[in-house]
């Protein structure tokens, strides 16, 4: 995201020595002298003051109020102006043993030799390569691409289990919708929107719950099923 | 036991009604020997040999067993097909659907056993 800094040159007030500075420089140290002036005393071209640049922003919504609010691109936290939350933005990787819970913004990895054993982590994205003891939330997707485990429960938009990859998980769990061309094992599954089942995807649970289901050749699914009523969205 | 024969088509697109009737009723078993569109209200099990497509306005209480089984109607007592089970919009199956393959759509309504694959 950085580019290259532009420079301009500046005259010390003091000794008339000139020294590249930053375009938006407030003050510096004469490289000639050792005076200390300001942008404004300098002599030469930048006797100007330069109008610092637009700071690029994006928008952000409150993981707890919902409330949305606009940060600067490359913030990595933030507090919520409505309800006061901090806003953890950036992203996160375990790669061993993590306590404690996680609320980010970004994206959130386990590794594969990874254990997540706070009790509840919540990240936009998250990526499960390794082992979970409490519930994982994203908003937006949970990839599985390893042999995973998650022993409470999960919940989020997307699930996607990869080929080769496999989840199996202690508790219900809770999605928007889902792609499963691995294997899950879970004992309640919650879909409020289209399930999909690979040609080398299974999925055993004591209970399916989905709005429309696919299971291609060669896919497997076993359980107790009940598809859901269309949502207005969905049926419009 | 009714015996049927059917249309001989390769696709449910192609099928075309073979017992029908808005008034028609069996009471009993019914195998299709072929290819066919079930239009009718049957109180038994349906044992198609081949490809089978439940109308909108076909009920079966019993059982129905095919190759491919395309559900547009109601089944009470679950579909158990060798191949594809597509279940349609306004379509209602209960009990259990066993098959290679499935599609339930969107606002179809199942409730049951499933067992795909495997």
């Amino acid at each position: 995201m950085t580019g290259t800094i532009a420079k301009t040159e500046v005259f010390c007030p003091e000794c008339g020595q000139g020294q590249l500075e930053s375009e938006n420089f407030i003050s510096t140290v004469c490289r000639g002298c050792g005076v200390y002036f300001k942008s404004n005393q300098a002599s030469g071209e930048n006797r100007r003051k330069v109008k610092r640049k637009a700071i690029e922003k994006r928008e952000l919504s409150c993981a707890d109020c919902g409330e949305v609010q606009e940060v600067a691109l490359e913030a990595q936290s933030s507090t919520c102006l409505a309800c006061g939350r901090h806003l953890e933005l950036g992203h996160r990787e375990i790669l061993g043993e993590h306590l404690g819970n996680i609320s980010l913004e970004g994206e959130l990895r386990i590794g594969p030799k990874g254990n997540y054993g706070g009790s509840r982590a919540r990240a936009a994205r998250i990526i499960l390569e390794g082992r979970s003891s409490g519930f994982l939330e994203a908003p937006e997707f949970l990839k599985v691409a390893g042999q995973t485990r998650i022993r409470s429960g999960a919940s989020g938009g997307r699930l996607e289990i990869q080929a080769g990859a496999s989840l199996e998980c202690g508790d219900r769990i809770d999605f928007a919708s889902a792609r499963i061309e691995g294997e899950l094992r879970c004992p309640a599954a919650h879909f409020n929107g289209p399930l999909f089942i690979g040609p080398s995807g299974s999925l055993i649970a004591g209970k399916i719950q989905f709005q429309e289901l696919t299971v291609e050749l060669g896919g497997k699914i076993q359980g107790w099923g009940e598809s859901l009523p269309p949502t207005r969205e969905a049926s419009s | 036991m009714n015996s049927v024969g059917g249309a001989g088509a390769d696709s449910f697109e192609g099928l075309v009604p073979e017992i029908s009737s808005g008034a028609f009723s069996v009471w009993g078993d019914v195998r299709l020997k072929r290819d066919a569109v079930l239009q009718a209200q049957v109180k038994g099990n349906v044992h198609a040999e081949r490809k089978l497509i439940l109308t909108p306005d076909a009920e079966v209480s019993g059982r129905v067993q095919g190759v491919d089984v395309c559900v547009e109607g109601k089944v009470e007592g679950g579909v158990e097909a060798q191949g594809q089970v597509w279940v349609k919009k306004g379509a209602s199956l209960r009990k259990q659907c066993v098959a290679r393959s499935l599609r339930i759509e969107l606002g179809a309504d199942f409730r049951g056993e499933l067992r795909v694959g495997g």
